[in-house]
C-alpha cells in the first residue's frame, strides 16, 4: 500500500478515501505500552512471568487484527456540501458533517505521529457536542491538502482553490514565553516555597524535609513548563481563510479560525506583566465546546499590547479599542467593589461594546454587537439601595463573560435598550456565513419580514408592498437569501440563465435525527426537472413536454367539463346548498385530471392529495420535525406506490403518461428508475397544487369584490372575459409566492450583486402586485389587459402545466358561477398556514 | 465616538417629569403578567411543604425539650406565613412583553432581572407543564439562544397562551431553511 506522490490520499471506486495505513499502529501503541507495563508489574507479583508473557503475546495479533479491521472500515469522502465519514467494525456508523456549519479545522500532530509524518484533522462544527469526525491519522501533506479543501468548500469556493497564502502577524519568542511564565503569581509563589523547603532541608540536613518536597516538585514542574510546552513557537498568521494559529513543542496544533466566527474577545493584563506592557488575548469561538473551547480560545499567550491589538484588528477589521470612550463607574460602586471600582468602565462604538474590570489582573472584554444573543439587566438588594444595576451581554459559551457591573440604574436600563438597538442594526448589516464567497459591506435588508408569522400570512400584501418600495432586491436574514420584490427584478431572476435551480439536500430540522433522515425526500427532488439545469432539465422535460402542450391539453376539455358537472351534481345530491369549495370542487377536480393523465386508477385518487400536502409542506419556511416526519412518511409511501405501478406499466403498457415514462426508462441514458419515480411525483403534485390554490384564492377574491363579481356574472358567455378573469385570479392572489434560484456566478440584479453560490428568490406574488407593472394593482379587475403576470414563473422553469391549469380554471370558474347563481361565502375561509404555496384549507360557501 | 447610553448616567439629570425612575419599567407597553393561578399553586406548595417541615420540627422538639415546642411551632408557622406572602409577590413580579423584534421578560423581588431576547437569536422554544401545572392549567415557556446564560423563562401561562406564544416565537425565529 504505497502512496502516489501526486495523490497522497488513497481513493476507492466510490470516491472514498482511507486513513493512513499506519493508523492502527499509532492508535494501538499506547494500549500495548499500557498492557506491557501492567504485565511487567504482574510478572514480579503473584503470577510469575510465564502466563503474562503468553497473554501479552496473544493480545498482539488480536489487537493487530482489530486495528486492521477498524482501519478497513473507516473511510471518508468530501462532497459538495458535506464530509461523509463511515466508521465501525461491528456497528457501522455513517456520519455527515455539513460544511456550511464548519467553524474551524485543526491539524494536530502528536509526538509519535510527528516521527511517522502523520497528523490528525479535527473539525469543529457549530452545534456539535464534541469535536466532530476526527480524522486520525492522515499523512501530513494529505492533512494539509484536505484542510485547504474543506476550508475552500466551506467558504463557497472551488475545492481545488489552493491554500491561501499567509502573512505572519505575530511570533512569541521562547524568551518572552519563559519570562511571562516567571512573571506569574502562582509560579513565583511556588518557586519561593520550593526554595524555602530546599533551604530548610539543607540547613537542617534533614532528608525527611527533602522527602516532603518531592511530591511538591512533581506539581511544580508541570506548573512551570506546561505553558511553555503547549505554547512553544506560538505563531499567528493571517490568510484570507482566517487566522492560522500554530503552537506546541511535543504535540503541535495548527488551527484556523475563520473570520466571523469570533464572538467576543478578552484582553488580560496580569499585574506582573504590566511593566512589560504584555497582554494575553482569549476569544469566544462558536462551535468549540468543553475541552476544545478551552484549548482553542487562546488567540495569543503573551504579546506586547500593540502587537496583540494588531492581531485583533485582523479578527475584527476596523476595530480600534483606543478610540472607544470609556465611562467609569459611579462613586456608589465603592461599597460593592472597594478595590476595583475605579477600574470599572464601559464604552461602545458602532461595532463593539467594551468593558473593563479587575484591580490587579486587568480584564478588557470586547463583544461584537451582532454576536449578542441576549441582554440582561440585574439589580440586587444592595445595588437597589445604592441606585445601581448591572448589564450582562450573553454570548456563546467561552472565556468571555461580558458584564457591565454597577452602573447607575437608569443608565443601565438605557444601556440595555441602546445595546438591543445596536445589536439589531449590526445583525442586519452582518456578512453571511460563507465568508469568502460574498462580502458585501452594507446590504439593503428586508426588515420585519417573517414568512411564517400568522399575521403576515393573513394578508402579506401590505408588508410586501412596503418592502418592494424599499428596493427591488433585498437581503432576507432569517432565510439567508436575497429576495426580488419588484416585477422587473423577479422577472429577471426567473429568466437569468446564470441563476439556476441547483438542488441542495434538505437537512433534518430535528438535531437528533440521522443526517440522512430526509434521503427519500431529497432523492425525489434530486432527480426531477424542476431541481435541475440543462442538460438534465432538457432531457427530463422533453420526455413529458408533449403531453402538457396546449394542443394536447385542449382535447381534455370535454372530460374536465364532465368532471366539474359531476362534482357539482354530487353537491346538489346531498340536498344542502352549502359546501366546501376546496374539498368538494377545487381539490377533487385537478387531482382527478392529472391522475387520469398519468394513469393512476380511479380507486387510488384519494391517496394523492394527502401525500402531496405532506410532501410540499417541506417547501415552507420554519418547518419543524413533525413536518419532516410526515413528509418522509408520505414520500416513502408515494415512492413505493409508484414503483409498483410503474413496474406494472413496464410489463403491460397502456395509453397513459406513466406508461410513456416507464417505456423511456432504460437504466439511465434517457431515464433512470429514480428519475422515473421523481418525475411522476413531480407531475402529480405540481399538476394539481397550483390549480387547487389558484381556484380557491381566485374565487374568494372574486366574492369579496361585488363589482368584479357582477361584471364576470354578466359576461359569463364571453370566452375572452373568462380567460381574463382566470388570469386576474392568478395575478391577484398567486398560488406560488416564492421560487428560489442559486447564482452559479456573480450576478448583478438591479443595484445588488448576488455573489456566486448565494441564493436569490423571486417573489411572484409581490411582483404581481407591483404598481410599476400593473396599474391599480390591489384591485381585482376581471377585464385587465394586458396582464403579463408571472404567476406561473418565467424562463427555463416556466410552469409546464400552465396550459392544463388554465384550461381547468377556465372551466371551473364559469361552471361554478353558472350552477350557483347566488354563490356567497357561508363562513370565514381558512388559510393554510403557508407562504410559499399560498392557498385555503377550506372555503365554506352556499348558493 | 458615540455615547455609551443615550440617557443620563446620574439621578440629578432626571429632571423631566416623563422620565421613569424604575430601571425595570415596561418598554412602552405594559408587562403581561402571568396567571394568578401560579401564585395559588406555589403558595399551596409552600404551605404544604412548610407545614410538614414545621410539624416534623415540632415533633422533634417535643421529644427532646418539650419546653420550647410552642416557640418552635409558633416561629415555624410565622415563617410559613411570611413565605406565603413572599411567594405571591414573587409570582406577581413575573412579566413579559412581545415587541416587534424582541421579547422581554422580567422577574424577581430581591434580585430583579430583565432579559431582552431578539427573535432572530432564538434557537428553539420549549413548552413544559408538570403534573401539578397541568392540574392548575398552567404551562412554562422557555426560550433558548446560542448563549447558555440567556435566562428567559415564562411560567404560569395558560396552555393556549403558551402554545400561541411558542408558535409566534417559532415563526419569528424561523430556524429552518426551505423554499421551492
Amino acid at each position: 500500500m504505497s502512496e502516489g506522490t501526486t495523490a497522497p490520499r488513497l481513493q476507492d471506486d466510490e470516491g472514498f478515501h482511507r486513513l493512513h495505513p499506519l493508523t492502527p499502529l499509532l492508535r494501538g501503541w499506547k494500549v500495548f505500552a499500557a498492557a506491557a507495563a501492567l504485565g511487567a508489574q504482574q510478572a514480579y507479583g503473584s503470577l510469575g512471568p510465564g502466563p503474562v508473557l503468553i497473554a501479552v503475546a496473544a493480545s498482539i495479533p488480536i489487537g493487530a487484527a482489530y486495528g486492521y479491521l477498524s482501519w478497513r472500515a473507516t473511510r471518508y469522502r468530501v462532497g459538495d456540501g458535506d464530509l461523509r465519514l463511515d466508521t465501525g467494525v461491528f456497528r457501522k456508523q455513517s456520519r455527515r458533517v455539513r460544511l456550511d456549519r464548519l467553524q474551524a479545522v485543526d491539524v494536530v500532530r502528536p509526538l509519535v505521529g510527528r516521527f511517522l509524518g502523520l497528523a490528525e484533522l479535527r473539525l469543529e462544527v457549530a452545534g456539535g457536542a464534541k469535536s466532530e469526525a476526527p480524522l486520525a491519522y492522515l499523512s501530513e501533506p494529505a492533512a494539509q491538502q484536505l484542510r485547504a479543501e474543506l476550508l475552500a468548500r466551506a467558504a463557497g469556493l472551488h475545492h481545488e482553490t489552493p491554500e491561501a497564502p499567509e502573512a505572519v502577524l505575530l511570533e512569541v519568542p521562547l524568551g518572552r514565553l519563559v519570562e511571562a511564565t516567571a512573571r506569574s503569581v502562582p509560579v513565583i509563589g511556588a518557586t519561593l516555597m520550593l526554595v524555602a523547603v530546599l533551604t530548610m532541608a539543607v540547613a537542617l540536613r534533614s532528608w525527611q524535609v527533602l522527602g516532603i518536597s518531592v511530591p511538591f516538585f512533581f506539581g511544580y514542574v508541570p506548573l512551570v513548563t506546561r505553558l511553555i510546552v503547549t505554547h512553544f513557537g506560538f505563531t499567528v498568521a493571517a490568510s484570507p481563510d482566517g487566522l492560522r494559529l500554530r503552537h506546541g513543542l511535543l504535540e503541535t496544533r495548527a488551527q484556523t479560525v475563520p473570520p466571523g466566527r469570533v464572538q467576543a474577545v478578552r484582553i488580560i493584563e496580569p499585574l506582573l506583566w504590566r511593566r512589560r506592557g504584555w497582554v494575553r488575548v482569549e476569544v469566544d469561538i462558536a462551535g468549540y465546546v468543553g475541552q476544545a473551547q478551552e484549548s482553542a480560545s487562546l488567540l495569543c499567550p503573551v504579546a506586547p499590547r500593540a502587537e496583540a491589538l494588531q492581531v485583533l484588528a485582523r479578527v475584527l477589521p476596523g476595530l480600534d479599542l483606543d478610540t472607544v470612550t470609556m465611562e467609569s463607574a459611579p462613586r456608589q460602586a465603592r461599597w460593592l467593589d472597594p478595590l476595583g471600582w475605579r477600574v470599572l468602565g464601559v464604552g461602545a462604538d458602532e461595532r463593539v461594546l467594551v468593558t473593563r474590570s479587575g484591580r490587579f489582573t486587568r480584564i478588557t472584554d470586547v463583544v461584537l454587537h451582532e454576536k449578542v444573543q441576549s441582554v440582561r439587566l440585574t439589580q440586587g438588594p444592595v445595588q437597589r439601595r445604592l441606585g445601581l444595576a448591572s448589564v450582562h451581554l450573553d454570548t456563546t459559551p467561552g472565556p468571555v463573560t461580558a458584564a457591565v457591573v454597577h452602573r447607575p440604574a437608569m443608565a443601565a436600563r438605557a444601556l440595555v435598550d441602546a445595546e438591543v438597538a445596536r445589536a439589531r442594526t449590526a445583525r442586519a448589516a452582518a456578512a453571511p456565513d460563507r465568508w469568502m464567497a460574498s462580502f458585501v459591506p452594507a446590504r439593503p435588508t428586508a426588515e420585519g419580514l417573517y414568512l411564517a408569522d400568522p399575521d403576515f400570512l393573513a394578508d402579506p400584501y401590505p408588508t410586501l408592498a412596503r418592502l418592494r418600495a424599499q428596493g427591488p432586491v433585498l437581503w432576507h436574514e432569517p432565510t439567508g437569501q436575497w429576495l426580488a420584490f419588484t416585477y422587473a427584478a423577479a422577472n429577471s431572476v426567473l429568466r437569468d440563465r446564470r441563476l439556476g435551480r441547483i438542488w441542495q439536500d434538505k437537512q433534518p430540522t430535528d438535531p437528533g435525527a440521522a443526517p440522512d433522515a430526509l434521503e427519500v425526500v431529497n432523492r425525489l427532488h434530486r432527480n426531477q426537472m424542476m431541481e435541475n439545469e440543462p442538460p438534465e432539465h432538457t432531457r427530463l422535460r422533453s420526455l413529458v413536454a408533449k403531453a402538457f402542450a396546449r394542443g394536447h391539453v385542449e382535447r381534455l376539455r370535454p372530460q374536465v367539463q364532465a368532471r366539474a358537472d359531476a362534482l357539482l351534481d354530487a353537491v346538489r345530491d346531498t340536498g344542502s346548498t352549502s359546501f366546501d369549495l376546496i374539498a368538494d370542487l377545487a381539490e377533487p377536480l385537478p387531482v382527478a385530471v392529472i391522475a387520469d393523465l398519468l394513469g393512476i386508477p380511479e380507486s387510488d385518487h384519494h391517496l394523492l392529495r394527502p401525500w402531496s400536502a405532506d410532501f410540499v409542506a417541506m417547501y415552507e419556511y420554519g418547518r419543524g420535525p413533525e413536518v419532516d416526519r410526515r413528509a418522509v412518511a408520505a414520500a416513502t409511501e408515494f415512492e413505493a406506490y409508484l414503483r409498483e405501478l410503474a413496474a406494472g406499466r413496464q410489463a403491460d403498457p397502456r395509453n397513459d403518461l406513466l406508461s410513456d415514462l416507464a417505456a423511456a426508462e432504460d437504466g439511465g441514458t434517457r431515464l433512470s428508475p429514480d428519475e422515473l419515480i421523481a418525475s411522476a411525483i413531480l407531475l402529480l403534485n405540481a399538476g394539481h397544487e397550483a390549480s387547487v390554490n389558484a381556484f380557491g384564492n381566485g374565487v374568494v377574491a372574486l366574492l369579496a369584490d361585488p363589482d368584479a363579481l357582477a361584471t364576470v356574472r354578466s359576461r359569463l358567455g364571453d370566452a375572452e372575459v373568462v380567460v381574463s378573469t382566470v388570469e386576474e385570479m392568478l395575478r391577484f392572489d398567486s398560488p406560488l409566492h416564492l421560487f428560489e434560484r442559486t447564482a452559479t456566478t456573480d450576478v448583478q440584479i438591479g443595484d445588488v450583486l448576488v455573489p456566486a453560490g448565494a441564493k436569490v428568490a423571486a417573489l411572484l406574488g409581490a411582483a404581481n402586485r407591483d404598481p410599476a407593472a400593473f396599474p391599480d394593482p390591489d384591485t381585482f379587475d376581471p377585464t385587465r389587459k394586458p396582464n403579463a403576470h408571472i404567476g406561473f414563473g418565467a424562463g427555463l422553469h416556466h410552469c409546464l402545466g400552465a396550459p392544463l391549469a388554465r384550461m381547468e380554471l377556465q372551466i371551473m370558474v364559469p361552471t361554478l358561477l353558472r350552477r350557483c347563481p347566488d354563490l356567497v361565502l357561508a363562513g370565514q375561509p381558512v388559510r393554510r398556514p403557508t407562504f410559499v404555496l399560498r392557498g385555503y384549507a377550506s372555503v365554506p360557501v352556499s348558493g | 465616538m458615540t455615547s455609551i447610553s443615550p440617557a443620563v448616567d446620574g439621578v440629578d439629570h432626571l429632571g423631566d417629569a416623563e422620565a421613569s425612575v424604575d430601571p425595570f419599567a415596561p418598554p412602552g407597553q405594559p408587562w403581561v403578567r402571568v396567571s394568578p393561578r401560579l401564585a395559588t399553586l406555589r403558595r399551596l406548595v409552600t404551605l404544604v411543604v412548610g407545614l410538614v417541615l414545621v410539624a416534623v420540627a415540632t415533633v422533634l422538639v417535643v421529644l427532646t425539650s418539650p419546653r420550647w415546642s410552642a416557640v418552635v411551632a409558633g416561629a415555624g408557622v410565622l415563617l410559613v406565613g411570611w413565605a406565603w406572602v413572599l411567594v405571591g409577590r414573587r409570582v406577581r413580579s413575573w412579566g413579559y412583553a412581545e415587541r416587534a423584534e424582541d421579547l422581554l421578560v422580567t422577574r424577581g423581588l430581591m434580585v430583579q432581572r430583565l432579559v431582552v431576547v431578539p427573535y432572530g437569536r432564538m434557537q428553539f422554544v420549549d413548552v413544559t407543564a408538570g403534573p401539578l401545572d397541568r392540574r392548575f392549567g398552567l404551562a412554562t415557556v422557555q426560550l433558548h439562544t446560542a448563549a447558555a446564560a440567556t435566562d428567559a423563562q415564562i411560567p404560569g401561562l395558560v396552555p393556549a397562551e403558551a402554545a400561541r406564544l411558542r408558535d409566534r416565537l417559532a415563526a419569528r425565529g424561523e430556524a429552518g431553511a426551505a423554499g421551492v
